[in-house]
């Protein structure tokens, strides 16, 4: 029973409500037995005369205060079992995403986001499903089939108990089978629906080559045939929910004709009376739900046991980047040193990054340039702490990296990436997520310096305005010089641009870097750039190629050497004169 | 919203009006249906009055040489003893003497007015039974019967009505199809693909639910309910008006819970949307997240949502718990103490049927389910209502039919434009002014920068919007005059980035177009020089392609695009060249290729590469939507102008072979 033993930590800590959910359920199934044998006495009183005006009222009241009592106990009982499965979905879900935010990228790359999404959803529905409704079947099944089969055998008659009884496991046997049918038809309906969603997609993303070779017609036949394939495999489907009604409308009817049939032989015996007949009758009806949800109990209990697998396989995948056990104090980075650095992805064989030294003291700006895929941005995302290195090669102020607590690293570091990483709130909130207690002042010294002031004064909502899909679209430029914002509030020691200005134009490109330098004098930056110009101040450059340091100096050197650089720099500034008037944002 | 929803409802009536027999004759075989299920209750009212508490009736004492041929009897205590109901009442002689039978404790005593009171054996009471045992068994045997036919006929309107809502939804899918081929090209330039994706599959998918759902639900729930009340006022007219009364009850607590139990489950749901909207987000942002050492904010903001879905939660099952199923049967629970209260009072003044007493029961007892079906599904209805007013919103939307093609002769490939002007956004012209002319034959190449407005000529050309000042004219004639299927028939487009569909690379080429067979396409394949490379696929011709053609190369890619461009043989072609970087091996082949293409037609080229277009007729270049220098290659290497210097600026390019 892996679902219980993986989910032990949250049966202790609820055991008291499982149990006063078990024992009230015990509780009324047990009353639940007393009014069907209530009716078939006042019958057997009225038969033989006895029946008085008290004693009726007496079995009426009987009757009212059962009912009463059982609308409490259920009140109760539902409200402790459904309480604990939706606490434990809750539970589940706020670790999955405690997990989720310690995990280093290593672990995005292994897990898809679409499988991180469908357990959140599906495999936590599905647990929090069997820790409630899963209980209630079984308890159900067990003690309410118990209670019903001993007062049937204990009040009316052993014989007639097993005769009528014996089509009702072909119930759970047929409830479990359809469902089982039932589920693998819906996943065959469900691939259809797939390929009719890719369909619908592929029309619209295609939509222009569909025009112009004047396809619509015959694409709309394609579309007929495949939302009759999508209707074809749900009436499949159909059929099988069709049958569910019959089949049981069938077992429960032959179990009453055999209650009613054997039932009147016995009387006609007079093995039992009339009364008791009626109560036999009145107890199967209470037997037939318990069935149909044995038979879905075990596809609940199967499908919760998988999800909890899944779930518990993922949680227990650990982050690849170890903490320091005993950090050592580092209280400003007054250096930043790599040596003879060497770097690998995990689970792969490349090296991406092959023997790069530096070394930048406090205050200092270093350029990183170089083609695609040359590994500039692998060599920023050092700092960043987010993937497992080598000891001792990398150092802040002379102390290895991995030896300082990576709060401590990261509470340095204002880091720009390539993609501006934006949330869908408000440009305000996304600002200040660099610094959350930033005042007013300080929220507007970076929006001036990031050069957004023109930008956010032109929208209509300002500050306020919501960036994403129902929010107003913002241009690529406009969100990059966001993050740079967000980044800028932090005021942090260390400053990473990677590749952040890519699609903003080279004025402005510039204005902002001129800002930087001014706003930032004594402290430490780090740029990564296509566009060699952004980095023409810095202390000192490293073009790479290919992992390795192809050449270094500053810029003036650079340009004496006559490499690559020099060869790429006259380039650009060519490019530039020549789009110089007329690229803006894109 | 209520002001909206007569008219979706209305539509959505219309719907499934137009399968109206099939609903028809499936809701006659329900009727038939519920009958055969209700009947059985009525067979054991007659067992137990009819049968088991036949021995109580009167019975005579007879002479066995009196009886008249054929009527039943029993022998007991060397008498002949006849039941009231055996004989005909003028068929007595008066002067028989009367007999009852009588249960006192578990025994059963014979008073007779000859012989006095004697105690009945078992096999005594089993004598005294011996004609009912049959008919019992009989009337057994009907009641499965029944069942079995009430279940073979509620399987087939099952079928049939969920069947039906199927096809509505087919129907409804198909419609939505077309809207959206009728639907102009800008419709989708404001719209999220996602969003459409959205309302033809998962908003339709609603929608069946609610059919579906109707169908099985309200439809057979709602017929159960009628018949159990036909069955009750069958039995006893006055309780079966008292139980009446329940209806209005449950309808009352249901209105009640869906009242409170609506903001709740609204909340439910949207917060789990947007728990899944956090995470996706946040997976996606996850570096930022970390290196600004938000996680605890995060968490805490995570949290307090799935906190909020977990109050809920905990309020949407107290109000669950109090009068959901709950309460359904404690009223049940209720009720059925009245009937006993209602049938025991009435004995203690007068005698009461048993077997009506036993079918009140029965019956009320199948009413619950049936109403909890109707409480569940009047929950999902309310959604599945937003959708189909989505849906039928995209429905109104203002679009052009799809025209059959005329079969116009091919056009020579005149191209006119004149002083044309365009743009996207009011007021925001993206092109200015615009004036060229392609003569048949030519090929016109486009050059410029991104914005420049390039594609805009080509939308225009093509007829996916129109020109808001100045004319666009082929061999003389305006296009507005065309409908938009017969100014496309003789054009051929090749897209920057080629689209490839799901299915294989012989579709790709020929598409839907029956008149292209396999030969065509094999011979457009190795016209533009793909053939190699196909030949050497698994498959060839028919490889699978994966969506938009994952697996194939980008050069691949384009050779395929250009094949299908081929095999239609477009008077006027439109290239847009693919700005991705391909090998030089595969650039040589695409080289050659577009020599082939452009052969006898009217292309129009937009550059990226501006080697490709040295032999071009025209070459226009833009800049900011106007059109500032215009000639063949020489002519604008002459002019030392902005072609000039895009020409240098690519040449370095090669020449320092950097990406």
């Amino acid at each position: 029973m892996s679902f219980i033993s993986k989910l032990r930590w949250f049966f202790r800590q609820r055991w008291g409500y499982y149990l006063a959910t078990v024992l009230l359920m015990c509780a009324t199934s047990f009353l639940n037995t007393i009014p069907p044998r209530m009716i078939g006495d006042v019958i057997d009183q009225i038969r033989i005369g006895s029946l008085t005006g008290e004693s009726l009222m007496k079995t009426i009241a009987l009757l009212i205060g059962l009912a009463v009592s059982m609308y409490l106990m259920i009140y109760i009982w539902n409200n402790t079992l459904f309480g604990s499965s939706v606490l434990l979905e809750k539970e589940l879900r706020n670790r999955l995403f405690r997990h989720l935010t310690w995990m280093p990228p290593s672990f995005y790359h292994r897990n898809r986001t679409g499988d991180l999404m469908a357990l959140a959803t599906n495999d936590i529905l599905a647990i929090s499903n069997t820790a409630g409704f899963g209980v209630l079947t079984l308890v159900n099944t067990v003690v309410g089939t118990t209670i019903v089969v001993v007062s049937m055998v204990a009040f009316i008659s052993f014989k007639l108990m097993v005769a009528a009884l014996l089509p009702l496991p072909l119930l759970a046997l047929a409830i479990n089978k359809l469902g089982k049918a039932m589920r693998h038809r819906f996943m065959i309906a469900q691939q259809s629906f797939g390929r009719m969603n890719d369909h619908v997609l592929e029309s619209i993303s295609g939509l222009r080559v569909l025009r112009s070779y004047v396809q619509e017609e015959k694409d709309i036949e394609a579309f007929d045939r495949v939302t009759k394939d999508v209707m074809e495999k749900n009436i499949g489907v159909a059929y099988i929910n069709a049958l569910f009604q019959p089949a049981i409308s069938t077992i429960v009817g032959l179990s009453f004709s055999i209650g009613i049939g054997y039932g009147s032989y016995l009387v006609f015996h007079s093995e039992i009376t009339l009364g008791e007949l009626v109560t036999f009758n009145i107890y199967l009806g209470l037997l037939i739900w318990p069935m149909i949800a044995f038979g879905e109990f075990i596809n609940i209990l199967q499908r919760g046991s998988a999800s909890v697998d899944r779930l518990d396989q993922n949680l227990r995948q650990t982050s690849d980047v170890a903490d320091a056990v005993q950090p050592v104090p580092v209280a400003v980075p007054t250096s930043i040193e790599m040596d003879r650095f060497t770097f690998r992805y995990p689970g792969t064989n490349i090296d991406v990054l092959k023997g790069v030294s530096f070394r930048l003291e406090r205050g200092e700006t270093l350029g990183i340039v170089g083609r695609t895929g040359s590994g500039k941005s692998t060599l920023l995302k050092q700092l960043l702490r987010q993937y497992p290195l080598e000891p001792g090669r990398l150092k802040i102020s002379g102390q290895p990296i991995e030896q300082i607590a990576i709060d401590q690293v990261r509470s340095w570091i204002g880091y720009v990436p390539q993609e501006h990483m934006l949330l869908s709130k408000t440009i305000r909130e996304n600002i200040a997520l660099g610094k959350p207690d930033a005042s007013a002042e300080e929220l507007e010294r970076v929006i001036k310096l990031a050069a957004l002031e023109t930008d956010i004064s032109q929208m209509k909502d300002g500050l306020e305005t919501v960036i994403g899909e129902h929010g107003v679209m913002l241009s690529g430029g406009q969100k990059q010089r966001i993050a740079i914002a967000r980044a800028l509030l932090a005021n942090p020691e260390i400053l990473i641009l990677d590749d952040s200005l890519s699609a903003v134009d080279a004025r402005t490109e510039n204005a902002i870097l001129k800002n930087i330098r001014e706003y930032r004098e004594g402290r430490t930056t780090l740029i990564a750039t296509h566009r060699l110009s952004a980095v023409s101040h810095a202390h000192w450059i490293l073009v790479l190629d290919d992992g390795a340091v192809l050449e270094e100096g500053t810029h003036e050197q650079l340009l004496q050497k006559g490499g690559w650089y020099k060869q790429q720099y006259e380039r650009q500034q060519l490019e530039e004169s020549l789009l110089g008037d007329e690229q803006g944002d894109v | 919203m209520n002001t909206k929803k007569s008219p979706v409802l209305k539509r959505l009536l219309a719907y499934a009006l137009q399968y109206k027999t099939r609903i028809g004759v499936a809701i006659v075989i329900l009727i038939a249906s519920v009958g055969a299920q209700l009947a059985g209750p009525i067979i054991a009212k007659n067992i137990i009055d009819k049968h088991i508490l036949a021995i109580e009736f009167a019975w005579y004492e007879a002479e066995k040489s009196e009886l008249p041929a054929g009527v039943r009897f029993v022998e007991f205590d060397g008498s002949v003893y006849v039941r009231s109901d055996w004989i005909a009442p003028e068929q007595i002689p008066g002067d028989w003497g009367k007999a009852r039978i009588y249960q006192n404790g578990s025994s059963f005593y014979i008073e007779s007015e000859q012989k006095g009171r004697m105690e009945l054996t078992e096999e005594d009471v089993l004598e005294f039974y011996r004609h009912d045992v049959t008919p019992v068994f009989m009337m057994v045997g009907m009641i499965v019967g029944l069942a079995l036919t009430a279940s073979l006929l509620s399987f087939i309107q099952g079928y049939m009505l969920q069947t039906t809502a199927l096809r509505i939804v087919q129907k409804m899918r198909m419609d939505v199809m077309k809207q959206l081929h009728r639907l102009p090209v800008r419709y989708f330039d404001n719209t999220p693909v996602g969003q459409i994706v959205s309302r033809v599959a998962n908003d339709t998918e609603a929608i069946k639910e609610l059919f579906m759902s109707f169908m099985a639900t309200f439809a057979v729930s709602g017929m159960h309910l009628a018949g159990v009340f036909v069955a009750l006022f069958i039995l006893d007219a006055r309780l079966a008006l008292l139980c009446l009364v329940l209806l209005p009850l449950y309808a009352g607590i249901m209105a009640i819970h869906l009242k409170f139990s609506q903001k709740y489950v609204t909340v439910i749901r949207n917060r789990l949307a947007d728990m899944n909207a956090m995470l996706n987000e946040s997976i996606a942002v996850m570096p930022i997240i970390q290196a600004f050492r938000r996680e605890k904010a995060t968490i805490r903001e995570f949290e307090s949502l799935n906190d909020e879905r977990y109050r809920n939660q905990v309020m949407q099952f107290r109000i669950f718990a109090l009068s959901g199923r709950n309460i359904v049967y404690f009223i049940g629970r209720l009720v059925t103490a009245m009937v006993i209260w209602y049938f025991g009072s009435e004995s203690l003044s007068s005698t009461i049927s048993f077997g009506v007493f036993y079918a009140f029961i029965d019956y009320l007892g199948r009413i619950y389910e049936p109403i909890i079906g109707i409480f569940d599904q009047l929950m999902n209805a309310q959604r599945a209502f937003v959708s189909a007013e989505r849906v039928f919103n995209l429905l109104d939307e203002e679009g052009t039919d799809v025209q059959p093609v005329q079969r116009l002769p091919r056009p020579e490939g005149h191209v006119v434009f004149d002083r044309v002007s365009f743009a996207y956004k009011e007021g925001e012209y993206v092109l200015n002014n615009i004036s060229f002319e392609a003569k048949p034959g030519e090929t016109v190449a486009l050059v410029g920068h991104t914005g420049s407005g390039k594609s805009s000529i080509m939308n225009l050309l093509l007829g996916f919007y129109e020109p808001n000042k100045g004319e666009i004219r082929i061999n003389g004639k305006p296009i507005a005059s065309f409908s938009k299927q017969d100014l496309r028939k003789h054009m051929g487009i090749v897209l920057q980035e080629p689209f490839l569909f799901t299915g294989d690379i012989k579709f790709n080429v020929s598409l839907y177009e029956e008149s292209i067979d396999i030969e065509k396409v094999k011979s457009a394949l190795r016209a533009v020089g793909a053939e190699p490379f196909v030949k050497q696929l698994p498959s060839g011709y028919d490889e699978p392609v994966v969506e938009r053609g994952a697996t194939l190369s980008a050069g691949q890619r384009q050779l395929i695009s250009f094949a299908r461009a081929l095999a239609y043989n477009p008077a006027i072609l439109i290239l847009d060249e693919a700005t991705s970087s391909i090998d030089s091996e595969t650039e040589g082949i695409i080289q050659n290729a577009l020599k082939v293409l452009c052969e006898g037609r009217t292309t129009f080229v937009i550059a990226h590469r501006l080697s490709t277009i040295r032999d071009a007729d025209q070459i226009l270049v833009l800049h900011r939507g106007e059109i500032v220098e215009r000639g063949n290659h020489h002519e604008l290497m002459k002019l030392q102008g902005r072609y000039y210097k895009m020409y240098q600026l690519q040449h370095a390019e090669v020449g320092s072979s950097t990406a």
